[in-house]
């Protein structure tokens, strides 16, 4: 077992390496503390949808791996939701682009639901019936997104910024996608990404260390397999965008925009790549976070409500900025935001403000400790990116205000789309 | 002051203010926290507190209005990374003087802010029917809770709020807030904080002097609603009326019912109306103890409206005659401890718990709680099943595919 100590932010972390290639790692929790939290991830998410293993390459639906997700609750004897319940257990699952992750909260019967947690991975119960059952659960969950004009304009936009990436898709997949699904496809994807040597277990909260390390001592006699991890394809994507611009009338009670920038992919270890992605983070920040001027100056012409957000998406082969505003003068505020995003809002990246902001991703870190959840995802996502999550914030020392200038000079007209509801 | 010495990596000042619900005085409830944290006289401009609380490591300040029972509770919550880990010594001090100010600091109200609030509320009414959900729980509330203060929007309608004054927003903060009762709440690693200063600059708590009223009125017959917009599913609610309130012996089983009606997967609904008949994707009840009532909600297949009202009201019709199974109880049981046990691990709920807490003069254990749970029977649930009454039916949905 390896043990880490990161006394500045009182944590611990202790590592165990199985002989199948499972990795688990033990987040514990000083009493007083009540929960466990577990987190069972996979490196296999809604991008990896065509993937090489050996000399063979296969190509599966949109909206596969969530599938999957489904389906891995499929047991022999029920649904194994019931079974957490019925343990007195929350649990849970979730497919994001690039992994899948299955958790539960336990504040009792942890041993148990970790073996049961196990037995559901280990356990593939994938039929003909039961794919064709969960076809109308899924569909219904995707109609539930489509029915909220915010998703149906991200899911455009994403399409008008790519020609080929599967981030063009949802992570659900499409109505029609999901009917192309069958068992045999979910029988092979279960079979190259869910062995053992692809998983990683974090724990966190309340935990009895040497019960675990024994249990998984024990788990890795019984699975002993050690497998090859299989390579995901991605397709060329030029470095254009599809659609430039694009309005719409709809029947919608204010118009709405979304700006998407799609930025180079950057071939870079994951240090660095972590660093890029806090420098993109603070840029958006500075230049049209609450505390920016711009930000101010757009609320007081009633340019903007407060459903105004930017985000920054880092996915595999995929970068991209986006920006998300209603208004009643949509065509003034788009005029105002392509201006300041392509040229006139480099002056406010100042050093100042890039000063403060650190203070604030040092403690947006901090409240992210304080919450096993949180901190357990976090930890596996920085895992799956080949770094750790009590290293960022040393890497964040290392960000310049120049990093984040680099980017914003990444934004050009070029790479820009807009998508516009107009309101009818 | 309540002081919880708990060791989170971040501490919560909190202060709760009471007084009786009213319409008159509910957009005012409203906007007062919203205009009260969004600047001061020290900080003129929302841009100048966001770099206030971005300069205490992004500390944050979260204020809402709520309705408990016949109350309404405005509360405001400062978050604030604990000044021990980034060795801060300064930090506790800058964090209570900006709450001071947030309270205290405020000759008038920004008109610029003001202005701003409200056409953002109006805004948020306009894109009410863009957001298909929230659409649907306005409605539904509007119809379920009619004539009672509850089925009024937090924020007051788009009539109030077009109407109210910046300057009767201040009154009512001049002379109204200071005379509310107050609970102030402090969580966290609080070791070597001199919390004395937290009730010199936040103030100290007072007690309630006006009772916790729970009442709701009695069934009335009406017809379903159905409301056709564009969209892909229904979005179905339907209320029921369960006259057991949170001071009520039969509370506790009342939360068990709501679980093994839709409270969690091995739930009725979950495992049936989803699970065995493939009918929606989401389902779930929820039970508000301050009103009593029970809510089911779903997204259900268009092409299959009709048929999932029945089977709901089927379902449900089977728990009311039959009651639970011992399976179902025990199951129920343990995940109503988890949800308790669980609870204990996190700030903001224990922060809120210990407000409601001392509010209510509740002074039972966890560990009482724990037994009370453990005591409830199968006939407990069934006599709290048996006052179920199906009272309001709304649906919002598309066409039919």
């Amino acid at each position: 077992m390896i043990k880490r100590h990161y006394p500045s932010f009182h944590e611990e972390v202790l590592i165990l390496k199985l002989k199948n290639g499972m990795q688990v790692h033990i987040l514990p929790k000083e009493d007083p503390y009540y929960s466990t939290y577990v987190e069972l991830s996979i490196p296999y998410g809604a991008l990896d949808l065509n993937y090489q293993v050996g000399d063979q390459t296969f190509e599966t639906p949109y909206g596969t791996a969530h599938f999957l997700e489904h389906k891995v609750f499929a047991m022999p004897d029920g649904d194994a939701f019931a079974m957490f319940s019925k343990m007195g257990v929350d649990a849970n699952a979730m497919t994001s682009y690039n992994q899948t992750s299955y958790l539960f909260m336990a504040t009792h019967h942890v041993t148990e639901a970790l073996t049961y947690l196990l037995k559901m991975i280990d356990t593939h119960y994938v039929t003909h019936d039961n794919v064709e059952s969960e076809k109308s659960i899924i569909a219904e969950e995707l109609k539930m997104y489509l029915d909220d004009p915010n998703v149906v304009m991200h899911n455009t936009l994403m399409e008008h910024l790519y020609f080929n990436h599967p981030i063009r898709y949802d992570i659900g997949g499409t109505l029609e996608s999901i009917q192309r699904i069958d068992d045999q496809i979910l029988n092979h994807v279960y079979d190259s990404f869910y062995q053992p040597s692809n998983r990683l277990i974090v724990m966190a909260g309340k935990v009895d260390v040497q019960e675990m390390v024994s249990f998984f001592k024990t788990y890795d006699q019984e699975n002993p397999i050690k497998h090859v991890k299989p390579k995901t394809r991605y397709p060329k994507e030029p470095k254009r965008v599809r659609v430039k611009y694009h309005v719409e009338k709809k029947p919608i009670g204010i118009s709405k925009m979304m700006i998407g920038f799609k930025l180079d992919v950057k071939r870079l270890n994951p240090k660095e790549q972590i660093k890029r992605e806090m420098a993109m983070a603070m840029m958006t920040q500075l230049l049209l976070g609450p505390s920016s001027s711009m930000f101010e100056s757009l609320l007081r012409e009633g340019l903007i409500n407060q459903q105004f957000s930017m985000s920054t998406n880092i996915e595999k082969n995929a970068e991209s900025i986006t920006l998300y505003a209603e208004s009643n003068h949509i065509f003034k505020l788009k005029k105002r935001l392509v201006a300041f995003l392509t040229g006139e809002g480099e002056q406010a990246l100042t050093e100042d403000a890039f000063n403060r902001y650190k203070k604030v991703f040092l403690g947006q870190f901090i409240y992210a400790l304080n919450n096993v959840e949180h901190k357990a995802y976090l930890y596996g996502k920085y895992y799956h990116l080949g770094s750790n999550l009590f290293e960022v914030v040393d890497l964040l020392q290392e960000v310049t205000l120049l990093d984040a200038i680099a980017i914003y000079r990444e934004l050009t007209p070029q790479r820009l789309s807009i998508l516009i509801y107009k309101k009818a | 002051m309540i002081t919880l010495q708990h060791d989170f990596k971040t501490i919560q000042i909190a202060l709760y203010l009471i007084d009786v619900d009213d319409q008159k005085h509910t957009t005012h409830r409203y906007l007062l926290p919203r205009l009260m944290a969004a600047s001061t006289d020290h900080y003129p401009t929302r841009q100048q507190m966001n770099q206030a609380l971005e300069d205490l490591y992004g500390a944050y300040f979260k204020v809402r209005t709520e309705r408990m029972g016949n109350l309404s509770v405005m509360s405001f919550v400062l978050t604030l990374v604990d000044p021990k880990i980034v060795k801060d010594q300064h930090l506790f001090q800058q964090a209570l003087s900006l709450f001071d100010d947030v309270l205290h600091g405020h000759r008038s109200f920004s008109q610029d802010v003001f202005d701003d609030e409200i056409r953002m509320l109006i805004e948020h009414w306009k894109t009410l029917k863009d957001n298909k959900r929230g659409y649907a729980s306005y409605r539904f509330q509007s119809t379920f809770f009619e004539g009672d203060l509850y089925g009024y929007p937090i924020s007051g309608d788009l009539k109030h709020i077009k109407a109210v004054k910046k300057e009767d927003v201040y009154s009512y903060y001049q002379t109204s807030f200071q005379q509310q009762a107050r609970y102030v709440v402090i969580n966290g690693h609080t070791d070597g904080l001199d919390l004395g200063l937290v009730e010199r600059m936040i103030g100290p708590s007072t007690s309630m002097t006006h009772p916790l009223i729970t009442t709701f009125r009695s069934w009335k017959p009406k017809e379903p609603i159905i409301e056709y917009t564009d969209m892909q599913q229904a979005i179905v609610k339907i209320g029921y009326i369960l006259p057991i309130y949170r001071c009520d012996a039969l509370y506790d089983a009342c939360v068990i019912l709501d679980t093994v009606i839709g409270g969690y997967p091995e739930s009725r609904l979950f495992k049936i109306i989803r699970e065995e008949r493939g009918l929606c994707y989401d389902i779930s009840s929820n039970y508000d103890y301050y009103k009593g009532v029970l809510t089911i909600s779903s997204g259900i297949d268009l092409d299959q409206v009709d048929q999932a009202l029945i089977d709901i009201q089927h379902l449900i019709k089977h728990v009311i005659e039959d009651g639970i199974t011992d399976d179902e109880l025990l199951h129920a049981k343990a995940y109503y401890m988890h949800q308790v046990k669980s609870s204990l691990d996190q700030q903001s709920v224990l922060t809120r718990r210990a407000f409601v807490r001392d509010m209510l003069h509740y002074v039972e254990s966890v560990e009482e709680k724990l037994i009370k749970i453990g005591a409830i029977t199968k006939e407990d649930v069934h006599r709290a099943a048996k006052l179920l009454t199906c009272d309001t039916i709304y649906v919002l949905r598309g066409q039919k595919s």
